[in-house]
């Protein structure tokens, strides 16, 4: 093969690689208005925006150090045969067209950025990594989800862990559901401590390692999996730790009490930080297929263009369809029947309920909810109930809706009524408001959640029979 | 236990005296509307309808009575006196919430940024 032929060859890849990923970009309009939003969504932290910053800075890296070691820095001269890309592409299209109708947008997402992100491999003059890969998946607002599946499961094993970490320590402890009993005390384990934030921080430096080092697709995958069991150790770790504070056997006041609880934290993942690091850098480096490999794959003659033309064209085809798509396609209905549904409650707790008029926000969300919500007052608390028929997402925690208000959360210990039911219970802060707010899923055979993780998880394993209600009560406190 | 029990549903001591702690005013169970001033008194109740209901096999109702007053089961331990006053109607305290993301963010970048400057230093052998 002579070079002015693989020159030509490389130019045209190179050429409709471009082109393919212009049109990519325009098909994909939906994702990346919802993928927008998501970003700039007040209720939860811009972790999405600190991968792509990430991910655009190691560009910039890598970039200049291809350059000052002179290497080849046109990763398309390397890159593999456009048929095979064109394939990838094909088939990551024909996904996102199969599940737009049924699947939540964060597939669609996911599945929008796979595309982009192999079109990018070929044209961008650094080579796209797998940890490059993952860091773009987890610029994706993972984090509600996480929390929603992840979040009680991780939250059992981090407190069966701390207990046999309190256990060698000499302490006898038991362990009730997510509850640690000691001698005099209990210590809950709530929500905001599953572990998710920091499993989230570990997945993220385990990418950006594997990006750095160029690993390879085996090695990243493993350095994904050690995130996972590292982030729940180092949870338990702090559990463990911070079980002596909150039960009182080392005791901590005042102003030192904030500082040790954020310290140990700080400290343990600093320890699994540098342990995760030191594995990403043991990882052996597997030597990149050569350019010799590269060429001999590289094999054109007329027919083999003729049939790289056909395959581009097939796939603009299916990008055109998938643009369309959204336009023609009506989601699933997620509104169901109200046949089971009874009736709002009348009064709260002894007291009167009167409706309120739900907002213009709260309308619009109502109309995609799968179930039904109204607010009512009792004059002196705002009381919100959902009732749902069947696990769902946007069954959220009220501590979101404060957040996108704009409100400062400080989480509470657990609260527990006169009819011993539990709440999950946080303070709201908004200049000088602030307002104390519980919240409470609970069925009608009686059981009782206090976060929507642990009551999905109650529903899946059929320890629970819809229809659910949820329940928050807010009251002003200043 | 009966007279125990007895003894606090009627004991309705003068509430303008009584201390916030353990002002339960459960509505449902045998200690039904006592006020109790005495932490130690309502403990030594609460143990010993713990141990009726452990007996009973309501192991639920045994771990709800441990929590609100502070108890342990009796496979672990004996009941301890000296609790530390809690919030009115809060089941024992909850460990923190995580260090927050940025912090860790932070850590990640200094551990990172470690290691990268260990490899420029010295790229010929690892840092680890």
């Amino acid at each position: 093969m002579t070079k002015a032929v693989l020159s030509v060859y490389q130019n045209l890849s190179y050429r409709w690689s471009q082109s393919l990923l212009l049109i990519g970009i325009g098909t994909f309009w939906p994702v990346w208005q919802w993928y927008f939003d998501r970003l700039t969504d007040p209720s939860d932290e811009p972790l999405g925006i600190v991968a792509v910053l990430t991910l655009l800075l190691l560009g910039a890296y890598k970039y200049q150090q291809a350059n000052g070691n002179n290497v080849a820095n046109l990763n398309f001269l390397s890159a593999s045969n456009l048929r095979i890309t064109l394939a990838i592409v094909a088939v990551l299209l024909c996904t996102y067209c199969a599940v737009i109708p049924v699947a939540p947008p964060i597939v669609s997402a996911l599945l929008a950025l796979a595309v982009c992100a192999v079109l990018l491999h070929r044209t961008l003059p650094v080579s796209l990594t797998p940890g490059d890969f993952a860091l773009l998946a987890l610029s994706l607002p993972v984090v509600a989800s996480l929390n929603y599946y992840l979040g009680y499961p991780l939250r059992i094993l981090a407190c069966q862990m701390a207990a046999v970490m309190l256990n060698i320590g000499g302490l006898a402890v038991n362990v009730q559901g997510t509850e640690i009993l000691s001698n005099n005390s209990i210590v809950g384990i709530d929500p905001p401590c599953s572990g998710i934030k920091m499993l989230w921080v570990a997945l993220y430096l385990s990418a950006t390692c594997a990006s750095l080092r160029g690993l390879r697709s085996p090695q990243t995958l493993k350095l994904l999996a050690i995130s996972l069991p590292a982030a729940i150790v180092a949870n338990a770790l702090r559990v463990s730790s911070l079980f002596y504070v909150e039960s009182g056997i080392v005791p901590v006041s005042g102003v030192w009490h904030t500082l040790v609880h954020s310290g140990v934290g700080v400290a343990i993942f600093a320890l699994s930080a540098a342990a995760l690091v030191k594995v990403a850098y043991m990882l052996p480096l597997e030597s990149k297929s050569s350019q010799s490999q590269t060429d001999k794959n590289i094999g054109i003659d007329s027919k083999a263009n003729k049939l790289t033309t056909i395959a581009s064209g097939c796939v603009v085809a299916l990008f055109v369809f998938a643009a369309a798509l959204p336009l023609a396609v009506n989601h699933v209905s997620d509104k169901i029947s109200d046949t089971s549904f009874a009736g709002w409650p009348t009064q709260f707790e002894g007291q009167d309920l009167e409706p309120i008029k739900l907002s213009e926000l709260t309308e619009r969300f109502a109309k995609e909810f799968p179930g039904k919500i109204a607010v009512f007052t009792t004059g002196k608390s705002r009381i919100v109930y959902r009732w749902v028929t069947r696990p769902t997402l946007q069954l959220h925690p009220s501590a979101n809706c404060y957040k996108a208000s704009g409100y400062e959360i400080k989480w509470l210990p657990q609260y527990i009524d006169g009819n011993d039911k539990k709440w999950t219970a946080f303070q709201a802060s908004k200049g000088a408001e602030k307002l104390l707010v519980r919240e409470r899923i609970f069925d009608q055979a009686g059981h009782n959640w206090t976060d929507v993780s642990s009551w999905y998880w109650a529903s899946v394993l059929k320890q629970s029979n819809s229809p659910w209600w949820a329940i928050s009560k807010a009251e002003r406190i200043e | 236990q009966a007279d125990l029990q007895s003894f606090f549903k009627s004991w309705k001591a003068n509430p303008q005296t009584d201390t916030p702690q353990f002002k339960h005013t459960v509505n449902s169970d045998a200690l039904a509307s006592a006020y109790m001033t005495d932490a130690s008194l309502a403990q030594v109740a609460a143990y010993r309808e713990l141990l009726s209901d452990m007996e009973q096999g309501s192991s639920d109702e045994a771990n709800l009575l441990a929590g609100r007053y502070h108890l342990v089961s009796p496979a672990s331990s004996a009941i301890v006196t000296n609790v530390p006053v809690v919030e009115e109607k809060t089941v024992g305290t909850a460990i923190e919430p995580e260090a927050d993301t940025w912090l860790m963010l932070i850590v990640a970048f200094g551990v990172i940024s470690f290691y990268v400057y260990q490899q420029k230093r010295n790229p010929r052998s690892s840092p680890a």
